[in-house]
């Protein structure tokens, strides 16, 4: 899980309501999903700071799911793996 | 088989291999420098050539560049692995051991083998190695220098904890004239200060210790650590090795 | 949905130097909470609650004060949140417990005083929490000098009460404090200009006692052999309840614990079988405050419990039920705050007794009493409290820290070495 390399994505939203309905969506259908805030670099002026983390062997999972269900977000953006529990580096 | 113990302290990085009889086959000190990787490198490379191969023996890392080894089998801390070693040197079981290191000093209570209680410094040099190191730079000598002219000396004290403090109160000690003797004195004086104050949540008056790490080569710190503690403060050449002669032992016990 | 940096431009906060807190706490969570693997579903809640902690929480705020309620900051689990609630006033934390806001604290406050009265002076007079913009009040105490005095500056800024705690349990001082419990009522009546009833009262002391039973049965899963949530996971959750709708807050809660009631049935754990079990006792750890939790969760040990305001302290302990007058009512409130020990109190010997029975409780392998930096007060009873743990033969390892980084390194070491210790 920290290996730098390694591809993750990040579902954005534009309303926390909208994430939360992915994730129970996404749960529903057993696929993996993690709520994460979503990375400053990749936020832009959303005013949510709410989104999905997914790994990339789901992502595929992910996408059709969300086009069956016609299910609401606002970008999915690949970001190398951001996660590192040896940085302690706290806020 | 040889078992291999490495200790990377913030000053000097200890090595120590054992044979198969858990003998010291080889000691080797050095500065650990700027980067621990590099001298984890080093260390490896100073194996082969004396027909060691690290990546084929059991190794056991430990100090603070401990998780810079990459060929190390096994990361332990140099509480516990100090503690074994020190438990070696005196063929004790148990024993109160007091490690002045580089940038921290550890009091360590063993009893029948097992760490029971442990005190380190806090973030602050104060009787450390490092202090001594700074102040002895500020006067122009080395460590061991300062150490043997503070014998002779007596008569001042330095009242700063704080290195960079104390380090100003040495200048205008050496400013006003102040024989350099005297300032050796007063700054030996503070680091046994500073370390006996700190043991003294664990160490019972009498009760002989055990003094490891770099500071113990010098005699005279260890007859100013006996006064202060009024107590025996048993140290041997091997005792700067105790952390990597810990960690050779732990090696042993790693199945490859 | 309300764009929440207008609604941050509205509250007067400063933007710019807000974003940088913004960009380090995805950082932050992501290593600390989503690196752990196994976690309960459960847990989805308050990840969502932290993913957007700046947003959804205040929002609900503001939208509660254009309905005519009034917010009040607390910063003490010796407040009695059952006084604001019975007058139609909601509460909400404000203790700081991020470096980010210690700088600002410093400006005003001596560099001596510990990080949780720096950050939250820093917090307020920084304008980058908005927590502490939307308080219509805030609630201090004299639980220590340095709040005492911070109390002080801080209320040349925003209206303030404080609530003068007694420094002894004698029956004269629970007489003391529900009399300054009347005070505060009727401080509280005035802001909200809602009248405190026996009825309303009695609704509130039930619903916060839900809330702490909630919080109890969590606590409670964390005794099992096999541990079914993690230290960093339950503490998340006793920060977040000192911020959220204490109703909502309890049904989360008791959420949870089905969760990991379950857990515990199936055998699940999310720690290998003998990892060794830690109690953390001392000061509290305010949020976003996670480093001693990761420090220990990524050294090999598991939290288990924490004797700590931010832990048992805020929740052990109801408000006995069905007394008939507010007098009583108000008494009843006292009797169960003044069983709250604090460090504060002399002498304190309930808490010594408090951890020792934890620590059988949650059958804890090893304690660690945490300082707070500069908190002259739990540090001078961890003295007491490192003495009677070895008597009991309980191992123990003193920790003082801060909020900043730099020591992370030293800690690690010290905890890796006690984790050897317990063998």
């Amino acid at each position: 899980m920290s290996d730098k390399k390694e591809i993750n994505y990040y579902i954005l939203f534009k309303t926390y309501t909208q994430g939360m309905a992915l994730h129970e969506l996404l749960r529903g259908n057993g696929i993996r999903s993690r709520i994460s805030p979503a990375p400053r670099s990749i936020q832009g002026e959303l005013g949510c700071g709410m989104s999905l983390l997914i790994m990339a062997e789901d992502i595929d999972a992910v996408r059709r799911c969300i086009e069956e269900n016609n299910a609401e977000y606002h970008d999915i953006v690949p970001l190398e793996n951001q996660i590192n529990p040896n940085r302690h580096k706290f806020c | 088989m040889n078992y291999i113990g490495i200790d990377i302290g913030s000053t000097c990085a200890k090595v120590v291999v054992l044979d198969e009889q858990k003998n010291v086959c080889l000691e080797m000190v050095q500065p650990t420098g700027w980067s621990s990787v590099d001298t984890a490198e080093e260390i490896k490379k100073k194996l082969l050539a004396e027909g060691i191969d690290p990546d084929a023996s059991p190794c056991v890392a430990t100090g603070y560049g401990r998780v810079s080894v990459p060929y190390a089998n096994k990361m332990i801390t140099e509480i516990t692995c100090h503690a074994m070693g020190a438990l070696k040197i005196n063929h004790s079981q148990d024993a109160l051991v007091i490690d002045i290191g580089g940038q921290d000093t550890k009091i360590i209570r063993i009893e029948e083998g097992m760490v029971k209680d442990f005190i380190m410094n806090d973030k602050c040099s104060a009787g450390t190695g490092r202090f001594l190191e700074v102040m002895a730079n500020s006067m122009g000598m080395r460590p061991d220098e300062l150490c043997t002219l503070a014998e002779t000396g007596g008569g001042v004290t330095i009242s700063s904890m704080c290195t960079v403090f104390a380090e100003s109160e040495v200048i205008s000690l050496i400013g006003r004239g102040e024989p350099k003797e005297n300032i050796a004195f007063a700054v030996v004086d503070s680091i046994v200060s500073k370390v006996a104050s700190q043991a003294s949540r664990l160490h019972e008056k009498g009760e002989a210790v055990c003094l490891t790490g770099g500071l113990c080569d010098c005699e005279y710190v260890c007859k100013a650590l006996e006064k202060k503690l009024q107590s025996q403060v048993i140290t041997s050449p091997q005792a700067r090795y105790a952390g990597a002669l810990g960690a050779a032992l732990a090696a042993a016990k790693i199945k490859l | 949905m309300a764009n929440y940096v207008e609604m941050w431009k509205e509250l007067g906060m400063d933007l710019e130097n807000h974003d940088n807190l913004c960009a380090v706490l995805p950082v932050a969570y992501g290593d600390v909470y989503l690196s752990q693997e196994n976690r309960p579903e459960g847990m989805a809640f308050w990840d969502m609650v932290v993913a957007d902690i700046h947003g959804i929480r205040p929002a609900e705020l503001i939208e509660a004060q254009k309905n005519g309620q009034k917010v009040f900051g607390t910063f003490c689990v010796y407040v009695p949140d059952e006084v604001v609630i019975a007058a139609n006033g909601i509460v909400t934390g404000l203790c700081g417990g991020s470096q980010f806001w210690v700088p600002d604290g410093e400006a005003v406050l001596p560099k001596g005083t510990c990080p949780l009265i720096k950050a939250s002076v820093g917090a307020r007079l920084g304008k980058t929490c908005p927590f502490f913009r939307i308080a219509d009040m805030y609630v201090g105490e004299t639980t220590c000098d340095g709040k005492k005095k911070a109390w002080e500056i801080l209320g040349t800024d925003v209206p303030m009460h404080v609530m003068d705690i007694p420094q002894m349990k004698r029956e004269k001082d629970i007489v003391k404090w529900t009399e300054e419990i009347k005070d505060f009522a009727a401080i509280v009546e005035k802001v909200t200009g809602k009248e405190i009833t026996a009825e309303s009262l009695e609704a509130a002391i039930k619903l916060i006692n839900e809330k702490r039973k909630a919080m109890a049965r969590v606590y409670e899963a964390r005794k099992a052999e096999n541990i079914p949530i993690s230290g960093k996971d339950a503490l998340l959750m006793s920060q977040i309840a000192f911020f959220d709708d204490p109703a909502r807050c309890a049904m989360m809660c008791n959420k949870l614990a089905d969760e990991l009631e379950q857990r515990i049935a199936d055998g699940v754990s999310v720690f290998p079988a003998g990892t060794k079990r830690i109690m953390l006792t001392g000061t509290p750890m305010a949020i976003p405050n996670w480093k001693l939790h990761h420090i220990i969760e990524t050294s090999g040990a598991a939290v288990v419990c924490e004797e700590t305001c931010t832990g048992t302290r805020y929740f052990e302990g109801q408000v006995e039920e069905g007394k008939a007058t507010l007098d009583e009512q108000y008494r009843a409130i006292a009797e169960r705050y003044m069983g709250i020990n604090c460090a504060c109190f002399t002498p304190n010997s309930g808490r010594v007794d408090d951890i020792i029975r934890l620590a059988k409780e949650y059958k804890v392998d090893g304690v660690i009493d945490v300082n707070l930096k500069f908190c002259c007060l739990y540090d001078t009873e961890g003295y007491t409290v490192e003495a009677a743990l070895k008597e009991a033969g309980i191992p123990v390892l003193g920790i003082e820290t801060d909020y900043a980084d730099e020591d992370s390194e030293q800690l690690k070491t010290r905890i890796e070495a006690f984790i050897e210790m317990l063998g």
